[in-house]
């Protein structure tokens, strides 16, 4: 049976110490644009470049501007980048692997703007 | 192409399609669960995975419970999988990194495809930092990662509560939370609240978290618009009463999230031929259903946030009583805990919370006419209001003109982001704009579809 966490064990959950941080083994590497970049196994791709400071996952075709992850659930198509070879996934819907080699299309943005 | 077939196809793997899927399961019907996402969950049972989960444990342990019961009750899961197409009364999935395509066969279906995140555009909303509230929750929450370092949360709902203490459990300072409304403050409307007392505690504890860490939370206030030369820089607001840049203030930020509540997602069910009417909440089609979520095509069923945005404890009540439904028409075993009276009952109470939800928290039309003409509101075509505004203007407020003249709703979301939008700018009347959403239609393929680089068949054709 699943229970719903009731409003006591929601309370008491609040007095746990959130204090975890992931071992220094726990972290991997994946490569952005060529160079190592952080990640925790399980973290999204977007989440990954994210904590990284990468917010310009490609430049709009039409204006060249950058653009970045803004739904996070798949539907607006903004955090679409490449990774390990297939173009266009989003990153939002994609985990982080030991050895992911990403690619931000930055180099296709020709200063536009 | 390889086909498929089973007794019941769940769309969407959230709270409403699993309860679904591990009702009819348990019954021994058989059952396809297709989900987009890499995990089950969908949004709300979104589950930490490897490294994070071990770090800093389950983050809503009754999803985890619920996805494992789901996979022990011996549904067929098939993630990273998406619904682009129908055939018939077939599915047409496809798998979102190698493409590969299937024609999945139910006898029944459930459509259990969640709703969406309403953003209504402002100036540089597209810059990168700007985003919804749901992607900095998903972020802060499951992959342990803020959006930023210091954060606005904005636009209208309950749901800008649980994000910014989110932020605040990852890291971040919220420089302050604002709602256009003014729900927090005792009026007569949230007098009706106290009849939700569990509701009412969620909230405040939401509430006091804020507090503690010092979060402004003004009430009435609203974002004007987003600055920076790459990413965001600095945010201004403004009192939401004047309806313009009067008293307008800068706050220096480096991620602002603005979202006004929730869309139904509905194109499945609309390419499915299923009979809609206007939501009066958020003024979108939705599927017209009994109180079982039956739709007007016999055999598909509707649960959860895709029949009107109503919460977790909702989509679970229907994710029930579509299965009910089912395992009736299958003559599958009973389940002993099954009592429709007292789902129906439990469905109409959580009904009543929605609707007081959308009285407490309105999205006003003046928010749509306020837009700067220069905004883009089209992020995928980058078309701008005035484009769209002048679009209407020449073409009698036809949607179609409009989206044929502007490319506006035509780019790669299919309108997800700015259906609502275009339907407010291109419509004089309510009558006009109900017209408008009826013809945002859905169209094959519902998402963009990887077409092999290498077509089957040419395999041997070297260079």
């Amino acid at each position: 049976m699943i229970h719903a966490p009731t409003p006591l064990s929601r309370f008491l959950h609040t007095l746990r110490p959130t204090q975890a941080r992931p071992g220094s083994s726990a972290w991997c590497l994946i490569e952005v644009d060529g160079s190592p970049v952080r990640a925790l196994p399980g973290q999204s791709v977007a989440a990954v470049l994210i904590a990284a400071g990468i917010w310009q996952f490609h430049p709009h075709p039409i204006t060249g501007r950058p653009r970045g992850p803004f739904c996070g659930m798949g539907a607006c198509f903004e955090c679409e980048l490449e990774i390990d070879g297939a173009s266009d996934i989003r990153a939002c819907l994609v985990v982080a692997q030991p050895g992911m080699v990403i690619k931000t299309d930055h180099t296709m943005d020709m200063g536009l703007e | 192409m390889r086909e498929d077939t089973y007794d019941v196809v769940v769309v969407g793997g959230g709270p409403a399609g699993l309860t679904a899927a591990l009702r009819l399961a348990r019954a021994g019907v058989s059952v396809c669960l297709v989900e987009e996402s890499p995990d089950l969950g969908g949004q709300y049972y979104k589950q930490r995975q490897g490294a994070v989960l071990a770090t800093y444990g389950p983050y809503r342990p009754a999803g985890a419970a619920l996805i494992g019961a789901v996979h022990t009750a011996g549904v067929s899961c098939q993630t990273s999988t998406f619904v682009w197409g129908t055939e018939g009364d077939a599915l047409l999935t496809s798998q979102v990194i190698d493409g590969s395509v299937r024609r999945l066969h139910g006898r029944f279906l459930v459509l259990a495809t969640g709703a969406y995140e309403l953003s209504i555009p402002y100036p540089d909303w597209t810059l990168p930092g700007a985003c919804t509230p749901g992607l900095a929750l998903h972020l802060a929450a499951v992959d342990r990662v803020p959006v930023g370092r210091n954060v606005l949360v904005a636009g209208t709902g309950p749901f800008l509560l649980p994000a910014a203490c989110a932020l605040l459990d990852a890291g971040a300072r919220v420089a302050a939370v604002l709602d256009l409304n003014t729900p927090y403050r005792p009026s007569g409307r949230t007098l009706a609240a106290l009849k939700h007392p569990t509701r009412l505690l969620e909230l405040g504890e939401y509430l006091v978290r804020l507090r503690r860490h010092g979060v402004p939370l003004l009430q009435g206030w609203r974002v004007l618009g987003a600055s920076g030369a790459r990413r965001v820089e600095a945010a201004s607001i403004a009192p939401a009463d004047a309806r313009s840049s009067a008293g307008a203030r800068e706050l220096a930020v480096d991620a602002l999230c603005v979202g006004y509540g929730f869309r139904p997602s509905t194109e499945l069910a609309r390419l499915l031929g299923c009979a809609c009417e206007l939501d009066p909440a958020s003024g979108d089609l939705i599927p017209t259903t009994d109180i079982w979520g039956r739709t007007s095509i016999p055999n598909i069923f509707m649960a959860g946030e895709a029949m009107g945005v109503a919460g977790i404890h909702a989509a679970r009540v229907r994710g029930l009583l579509a299965a009910e439904a089912i395992r009736g028409a299958l003559q599958a075993r009973q389940s002993a805990s099954a009592d429709p009276r007292r789902l129906h009952r439990k469905a109409r109470r959580l009904a009543a919370f929605a609707r007081l939800t959308s009285i407490l928290f309105p999205v006003p039309d003046w928010l749509y006419q306020a837009i700067p003409d220069d905004t883009i509101v089209c992020r995928c075509e980058s078309v701008t209001a005035q484009e769209v505004r002048r679009a209407a203007d020449a073409s009698r407020h036809d949607i179609h003109a409009v989206k044929a003249v502007t490319r506006a709703g035509m780019g790669i979301c299919q309108g997800r982001q700015c259906g609502n939008t275009l339907a407010a700018l291109a419509a004089r009347t309510w009558e006009e704009r109900e017209l408008a959403r009826a013809h945002l239609l859905p169209r094959v393929p519902l998402k963009p579809i990887r077409v092999p680089a290498q077509p089957a068949g040419i395999s041997e054709v070297r260079e």
